[in-house]
């Protein structure tokens, strides 16, 4: 997993924009983020898109990577806040994580 | 330049099989247009975020301005996703403000109830970025503004039953509103123990689909309610790229622009409309426009604060919950609730409100708009 730096105000964000908007420089670059990292919120989807029912219910949950970095992952199992959880796959664009047993 | 609010109309909100989006978009310009008096319209804006995903119908503004028989004025459709009617009608506050027109129709419709749920999941998700990461994940939008809810419980103390009671309050409210789409009496036990949507939003935290529509007429002609000011905001169209999760920054700041510009704060305000898509939505967007603390908007809730009866009325129209959800309908329905209030005349009628506020929001906090209304007579 990557993601992007503003090399001029060292903004991180998971999704690449046009000019940073924070500062509004064109100068990113590509960093490895770090696998492992704690759930920040989540919730449990009962209702699901149609084309994600077989897997309901499932976790989708923010997950913190870094101190200004978080991501929108996947997790198949319950989790709560705080809980540690670590990358297992990118399948179909979508961030797979699961709990650190 | 001063602007007003001349004529209000709007259709029953619920499931209508017999009505057409057609039909009912005329039913309520013809009662707004009647309101004002039958002035002359100068120009048409339509509030609209599916009639051509789900109906097969595009040209709104030439169908009402041809079959209202208006003439060869000029008319657009306007799309924010569910702030496609608070758009509407700012494009059309500006297009007066302008000095183009001198006084035009805003209108808002939707018709949702004909399709499957899973038709209608499918065409709303396009509110998200398709090409989004968290898309891809299986996030809806009742699962963003339930991410919000678990951290916001995890922050202030808050549960679920604070949510069932934003959920309880609207209902009473609606049961009162004639137009409104659910008028059934319910209790805080039936709310706790409805069917679990997405943890921990449960059916009745959820706006239902709804077909409806709501028409105003704005212009320079001084009516007895004045457009103080009118506001709009984008925010992050995903949720990873949220800083604060428990503020809606759109909210924030179309609310911070729209007090600058009536020159008022939200002590000033007597009664509100906000956009409660989820239960959750209005007690976070309370905060974002500063009616109470980040991390306290709940306790009102406890305290019956945001009852037509407490000292910061909350959707007295019965929200987005319980009066319903007809997308492009909302933004312009909150005015017509407003300017009931303000003309002494609605139900769930707050004492003498001298100043409201509208606020309507698209997507996840992607768009947010803010009206303030003054009571001028």
């Amino acid at each position: 997993m990557q993601g992007y730096r503003c090399q001029n105000c060292h903004a991180e964000s998971i999704t690449k924009t046009t000019f940073c908007p924070k500062c509004q420089s064109q100068s990113f670059e590509l960093f490895t983020l770090p696998t492992n990292g704690t759930v920040y919120s989540f919730t449990i989807i009962r209702v699901a898109p149609p084309e994600y029912v077989d897997f309901a219910p499932y976790t989708v949950a923010l997950i913190q990577l870094t101190a200004n970095l978080r991501i929108t992952a996947f997790i198949q199992e319950a989790v709560s806040i705080g809980e540690k959880v670590r990358w297992k796959e990118t399948k179909n664009q979508t961030f797979i994580f699961e709990k650190v047993v | 330049m001063d602007m007003y609010v001349n004529g209000i109309g709007m259709t029953p909100f619920g499931k209508f099989p017999d009505k057409t989006l057609k039909g009912m978009l005329l039913e309520a310009a013809e009662e707004a247009i009647q309101d004002a008096g039958h002035p002359k319209i100068d120009a048409v804006f339509v509030g609209n975020f599916m009639s051509g995903s789900v109906y097969n119908q595009e040209i709104l503004g030439a169908i009402m301005a041809n079959d209202l028989g208006l003439g060869a004025i000029p008319t657009m459709k306007v799309e924010g996703a569910c702030a496609s009617g608070g758009i509407a009608l700012r494009q059309a506050y500006i297009s007066v403000l302008s000095g183009e027109y001198d006084t035009v129709l805003v209108a808002g419709a939707e018709k949702m109830k004909h399709i499957s749920t899973v038709e209608v999941t499918k065409a709303i998700n396009a509110a998200m970025d398709n090409e989004s990461n968290e898309k891809h994940a299986g996030l809806t939008f009742p699962g963003f503004f339930a991410t919000i809810a678990n951290r916001y419980f995890y922050e202030t103390g808050a549960t679920k039953e604070h949510l069932a009671k934003v959920a309880l309050k609207n209902r009473n409210h609606a049961i009162r509103n004639p137009l409104a789409q659910f008028r059934v009496e319910t209790s805080m036990e039936e709310i706790m123990a409805s069917r679990m949507i997405t943890d921990p939003l449960g059916l009745f935290d959820c706006s239902p689909t709804t077909d409806g529509a709501s028409a105003i007429i704005i212009s320079r002609t001084p009516s007895d309610v004045k457009i103080r000011a009118s506001a709009q905001s984008s925010g992050p169209t995903q949720m990873q790229n949220i800083d604060d999760l428990l503020t809606l920054e759109a909210v924030k700041t179309s609310g911070q622009l729209a007090y600058e510009k009536a020159g008022v704060g939200p002590e000033d305000i007597d009664v509100i409309e906000i956009h409660d898509c989820f239960s959750m939505t209005e007690i976070v967007s309370s905060e974002s426009l500063g009616f109470f603390k980040r991390g306290e908007g709940f306790m009102a809730l406890e305290e019956g604060r945001t009852t037509f009866t407490g000292d910061v009325p909350i959707n007295t129209s019965g929200g987005l919950l319980s009066k319903g959800h007809p997308i492009g309908a909302t933004g312009v329905a909150q005015i017509h609730q407003l300017v009931l209030q303000l003309r002494g005349k609605a139900p769930n009628q707050v004492e003498q409100p001298k100043l409201a506020l509208a606020q309507n929001l698209g997507g996840t906090g992607a768009y947010s708009t803010v009206h303030i209304l003054e009571r001028v007579n």
